[in-house]
């Protein structure tokens, strides 16, 4: 499976997003705050393990971080430079 | 100073609401369901009155508790039928919140050892170690409500719920607040029932003569019992709680990994009312809020056990643990 | 309603800086306290990169209450700092057994279900003793003071996370207010575990270095663990033996933000209702603290709110935070900061906030830098909590 289309199924199980279709998250859509899929502070610390967990990449701190979890796009990006 | 009973919710394996408690009062069969609990041995069943938070879904938007969990949602639910049930007038700066807890959020306790302990300790699960909290169920009900007055936690086994009315009394007499919603929750959860099920099947030699777990068939229970509080001047929807203190009896006592010493748990002048009401809704640290709130329906008149009724028709007194509590209607 | 001063007539402490007061004032001011390094007694698989604030060994080779180990940690740390604060007000255990005593302390870890490895043992199929689930119900902090001082009067353990220890002084304040008791014991206490270290290290806000409160590079916080107990009685309530003051407290206030599970209000809504209420409670103004002891804890939310509620309300007035010497000690943190802040109105002078070194322009505010002269007898601490709770205390030195 192409790492976004993943990261979408992942986010909907693990965030219990039980109200958002997958298919229907927009790639550059903002993670967080309201224009996008309404993500928190602690989500953002929650990605960092789902990303671990299933990817087996990590981000090392929030600064690292910051620039990653901007949208599903940037994080499919992060991923993929550094699965490599 | 006398609190007025204005609001009450309650959600237990009878079912959710005061009605619910009511009809299992009068007689209705509350059924409990058989859990399985991981022994070395072997998997054995223990019956569990389990509480279904189903309702929850009319106060509130299945998003808004992506992260809530059981144990905050029990607590939730009875706070939301509380508040509905009190038709509250005062401001939500002037409410405060106390919650009183046997054990916390056990389930996500320990879903958060499970993260650490599962795979690799960097996956240890934020989210759940921030849920894990023993003021998790006080935090969603401010969120959730909008309370901004102050919230607190008590965690002390089965005097968790006395001890809470003490200090929500102080804090109406002493205007700190104008209305106390104050609640007992208490979850279910595999390893408190492994827990259970090893001291009772211990050697009493071994284990039982240090921790007394007072084992019986009755079945371990969950849930949660709400009641919104205001200063006695106010018209009281259920009653008053006239008074509330600690006596000097029985202060020496084994701790009880889950009580249900009868003797210690009764109504103290309710002729013909010795029996206890674990039955109804399980073995749980919190039962004294579930016994306060069986004692208003008796006042009530909402069921009558017997015919001794009406030797207490204005009042009755509650004792355990060395708490006392009287009610007046 | 404006509370009468509660005289604190005894107090205990021990933190990392030392096994008694004393010895933790002595380490503070004289900047001998130790840095923190990686948790010495956990099972190495627990241990990561992050450096902790233990309770020095001198605790397990000099208390006699560190050998029960009947009790968990958290317990007998409580009950080395009660009978430490109860010999500082001169009274014997048999004294209080004929009056009404209460009981309030603060925790997190000390009412947890933290049984790591009897847990992990379950989970692999095997059948490991109950000892610890005995020890777990031997343990709640004021169950086991009660039961070990064979006292009568209400009995508290307040969890609520890391202002429990705040809460649990304001309580005791509330109850003597409301005459449940003749002296109430009050404070707070926690003890380092595997779970809480690994899980503020899943929340990334652990610093990998020593904690930098206020600082512009801060990086998180240190854990640290002890207990703290003072001895209140009433204002106008008989003198004790020895009629000793070591100060008051005044006042307590408590406000949650209602807006998120770890992440305090931006706007501060919580702290300012807190501190307001606080004043108000002991007909005290802002001006008339002398200093404050921030919650500090070196994250990089709480430093900005705090800071920004205290640039609002007090702008001119020092602060601090002993955080750099004690790491966050969770419930018993703030037990532990009203202690040290009550000590400190005792001897004139608040030490340096350990640990900053560089004002953040964003702040706009920082703490004192080295040991300062403190002019007045009143001051505040402060805790800010997960859960959204921030709870204020207003202390006055005997001096008042």
């Amino acid at each position: 499976m192409a790492i976004k289309q993943k990261l979408k199924k992942i986010l909907v199980e693990e965030l219990n997003l039980e109200d958002v279709v997958p298919e229907e998250i927009d790639d550059s859509a903002p993670l967080f705050g309201p224009d996008g899929l309404g993500l928190d502070s602690l989500d953002a610390v929650e990605i960092v393990v789902l990303v671990q967990k299933h990817f087996g990449v990590e981000i090392k701190n929030l600064e690292e971080g910051r620039k990653a979890l901007q949208s599903i796009s940037t994080l499919a990006d992060f991923i993929e430079s550094r699965s490599s | 100073m006398r609190m007025a009973i204005q609001g009450i919710g309650v959600v237990g394996g009878f079912g959710c609401g005061l009605s619910a408690l009511t009809q299992a009062l009068a007689g209705k069969k509350v059924s409990p369901v058989y859990l399985p609990v991981r022994t070395h041995s072997g998997e054995v069943k223990l019956p569990v009155l389990q509480a279904q938070t189903d309702l929850l879904e009319n106060f509130i938007s299945k998003r808004a508790l992506r992260r809530v969990d059981h144990f905050s949602r029990l607590a939730l639910l009875g706070a939301y039928l509380a508040l509905q049930d009190a038709e509250k007038k005062e401001s939500k700066e002037r409410i405060g919140i106390i919650i009183a807890t046997g054990y916390g959020p056990s389930r996500t306790t320990f879903g958060f050892l499970d993260s650490m302990l599962d795979t690799d300790i960097t996956l240890a699960s934020p989210t759940l170690f921030s849920n894990s909290v023993h003021n998790i169920a006080a935090t969603n009900i401010a969120i959730r409500l909008g309370i901004t007055g102050p919230a607190i936690t008590i965690c002390q086994f089965d005097t968790s719920f006395q001890s809470a009315l003490i200090t929500a009394r102080t804090w109406l007499e002493q205007k700190i607040v104008d209305a106390v919603l104050l609640g007992g929750v208490d979850e279910y959860c595999e390893m408190l029932g492994y827990c259970y099920h090893r001291f009772c099947s211990a050697n009493k030699q071994d284990d039982c003569t240090v921790i007394d777990t007072g084992c019986t068939d009755i079945p371990l229970g969950e849930g949660s019992a709400f009641f919104y509080l205001t200063p006695e001047w106010n018209n009281a929807k259920y009653g008053y709680i006239t008074k509330c203190y600690m006596s000097t009896c029985n202060t020496k006592k084994k701790t009880l990994f889950y009580s249900i010493d009868k003797s210690r748990n009764f109504m103290l002048n309710v002729p013909g009312v010795e029996k206890s009401f674990f039955e109804l809704y399980g073995i749980m640290p919190i039962h004294f809020a579930f016994d306060i709130i069986i004692a208003l329906i008796l006042l009530n008149r909402q069921v009558v056990l017997n015919e001794h009724d009406n030797e207490y028709k204005k009042s009755l007194m509650l004792a355990n643990q060395g708490y006392c509590v009287e009610l007046q209607v | 309603m404006v509370y009468r001063p509660a005289r604190i007539t005894g107090m205990g402490c021990i933190c990392a800086p030392g096994i008694n007061l004393s010895q933790c004032l002595r380490a503070i001011f004289e900047n001998t306290a130790p840095e923190p390094s990686l948790p010495q007694r956990f099972a190495k698989q627990y241990v990561r990169n992050y450096p902790v604030f233990e309770v020095p060994s001198s605790f397990f080779e000099q208390n006699s209450w560190a050998g029960q180990h009947k009790f968990s940690l958290t317990a007998r740390f409580v009950l080395a700092a009660v009978h430490e604060a109860l010999d500082d007000a001169g009274y014997s255990v048999k004294e209080l057994s004929s009056m009404r005593v209460g009981v309030c302390i603060g925790t997190t870890t000390g009412a947890a279900l933290n049984f790591l490895s009897f847990y992990h043992a379950v989970k692999k199929g095997k059948n490991p003793s109950l000892t610890p689930i005995k020890r777990y119900l031997k343990s709640n902090p004021s169950l086991v003071i009660k039961e070990m001082l064979t006292l009568h009067g209400p009995c508290q353990t307040v969890v609520n996370a890391c202002s429990s220890g705040t809460d649990a002084i304001g309580i005791g304040l509330s109850w003597l207010q409301a005459d449940l008791c003749d002296l109430v014991i009050v404070g707070g206490a926690d003890e380092l575990t595997p779970i809480a270290y690994n899980g503020f290290i899943s929340l990334m806000i652990t610093d990998s270095e020593r904690v930098k409160p206020f600082d512009k590079y801060r990086a998180g916080l240190n854990l640290g663990e002890g207990a703290a107990i003072m001895i209140l009685e009433p204002f106008n309530g008989s003198q004790n033996r020895h009629g000793k003051t070591r100060g008051y407290v005044l006042g307590y206030g408590t406000a949650n933000d209602a807006y998120h599970y770890t992440a305090p209000h931006p706007d501060g809504t919580g702290l300012k209702k807190a501190i307001y209420n606080a004043l108000c409670s002991c007909d005290k103004k802002a001006d008339d603290i002398a200093f404050i002891n921030a919650h500090g804890t070196g994250t990089q939310d709480n430093d900005r709110v705090e800071s920004f509620v205290l640039r609002d309300i007090f702008p001119e007035t020092p602060f601090l935070s002993t955080k750099g010497y004690t790491g966050h000690a969770l419930g018993a943190a703030g037990a532990i900061e009203a202690v040290l802040t009550v000590a400190c109105l005792e001897s004139g002078k608040v030490p340096g906030c350990a640990g900053f070194n560089n004002p953040d322009p964003d702040l706009k505010i920082s703490p004192l830098k080295t040991v300062t002269g403190v002019s007045g007898h009143i001051a505040m601490s402060q805790s800010l909590a997960f859960g959204g709770s921030n709870s204020a205390l207003i202390l006055g030195g005997r001096g008042l």
